[in-house]
């Protein structure tokens, strides 16, 4: 590894939540993101977007034994950004619901871009935090929904005798 | 992740450029290479004109095609780095155990007895490990004659990095038949196969 203090592991939980991120954003996001972007590195696939199934398992409550809840349409995609001589190599990664490759390689991109240290604070605060909090907007208004049909039951026990 | 040691990416290079049509070219390659044992065949030039895997050209395009996640792979000592391109690009597991392998990649023959491999069991013969061995040269080097089905009469071929003893342990499998190993010799862009119906003689 280049440089233990740029290059990020791949299961730090601030990556984890960007990816999560670029990964629920649209695509039309993604796109007006990366045009205003100041500087565009160009860069190469490791793994062109491509698109296959993955089984999704689940766990009842967190706590039962785990089952299989069904396949799901996954893309994934792999770059790798050339940053010039002297930066590190890093790797974008994204896997993202669906079928849409663009959607797919511009999450790779922004990861990579993310990883990187002249890139991270501009992209976070121009295409994760935009996205984040629209998707906390959304959640928020799917709850706010939800709540208002909200019924509390009230159990009449019949006297036992 | 969730098993296996997390994969290092920063040495990692592209695969096939056009993974299906470059897939498929291969594998014909590899087909007509096995059906006409001795063959040397080459790699076109559009197919992966970069390889980073550590691995010879050829053996690297025969992996991309052929493995899975469905073909544990043993990698002799000095391909070890390769461990981590597999493992991307061909999704394969690593394993230790040269027995519980299907496909070998080794960088000469000569550490490794070859039964150290596995053979196939009697119900799935073809279920055996295929040894891809990474020789100098395919056409300087001691004579082989190879005869056996996919040979008219008899074929020559010159490879050059693999002792003696070798050939003399091969041929000792040969009563096993349909148990057996499959060799594919890779060097450069280029490669020969010699399937476990072929009897090979020194000159």
């Amino acid at each position: 590894m280049p440089d233990a203090s740029a290059a990020r592991p791949p299961d730090s939980a601030d990556r984890r939540r960007w990816m999560g991120a670029l990964a629920r954003a649209r695509t039309a996001e993604l796109e007006a993101a990366w045009t205003g972007l100041a500087v565009r590195p160009s860069y190469a696939f490791l793994r062109a977007p491509e698109t296959g199934l993955v089984l999704v398992r689940g766990r009842a409550g967190g706590i039962g034994a785990a089952f299989n809840l069904g396949e799901m349409t996954m893309t994934r995609c792999a770059v790798r950004p050339d940053f010039g001589t002297g930066s590190p190599r890093l790797t974008g990664l994204a896997f993202v619901a669906g079928r849409d490759h663009r959607h797919a390689e511009l999450a790779a991109v922004f990861d990579a871009l993310l990883q990187h240290p002249r890139y991270h604070a501009e992209v976070a605060a121009a295409v994760v935090a935009p996205i984040e909090s629209r998707l906390a907007r959304e959640r928020q208004e799917a709850t706010a929904q939800a709540a208002q049909t909200r019924v509390d039951f009230f159990t009449l026990v019949r006297e036992q005798g | 992740m969730a098993t296996g040691a997390t994969l290092d990416l920063s040495d990692i290079g592209p695969g096939f450029g056009d993974p299906v049509a470059h897939a498929q070219s291969v594998f014909r390659l590899a087909l007509d290479a096995t059906a006409h044992p001795g063959r040397i065949v080459e790699l076109p030039p559009g197919v992966l004109p970069v390889n980073t895997s550590g691995l010879a050209d050829a053996a690297a395009a025969i992996a991309l095609t052929l493995l899975d996640f469905e073909t544990p792979v043993w990698l002799d000592g000095d391909l070890q780095a390769a461990g981590d391109y597999v493992r991307f690009h061909c999704g394969a597991p690593i394993t230790a155990d040269p027995k519980a392998s299907r496909f070998a990649f080794l960088g000469g023959a000569g550490d490794m007895p070859l039964s150290a491999f596995d053979t196939g069991d009697i119900d799935y013969p073809d279920r055996s490990t295929t040894l891809l061995i990474t020789v100098p040269s395919l056409t300087a080097g001691p004579e082989l004659i190879l005869r056996g089905p996919g040979i008219r009469d008899t074929t020559a071929l010159r490879v050059d990095g693999i002792a003696g003893g070798f050939w003399t342990a091969r041929a000792e499998l040969a009563p096993l038949f349909p148990l057996g190993i499959d060799l594919i010799l890779a060097c450069g862009r280029q490669f020969a196969a010699i399937p476990r119906t072929t009897v090979v003689t020194g000159a």
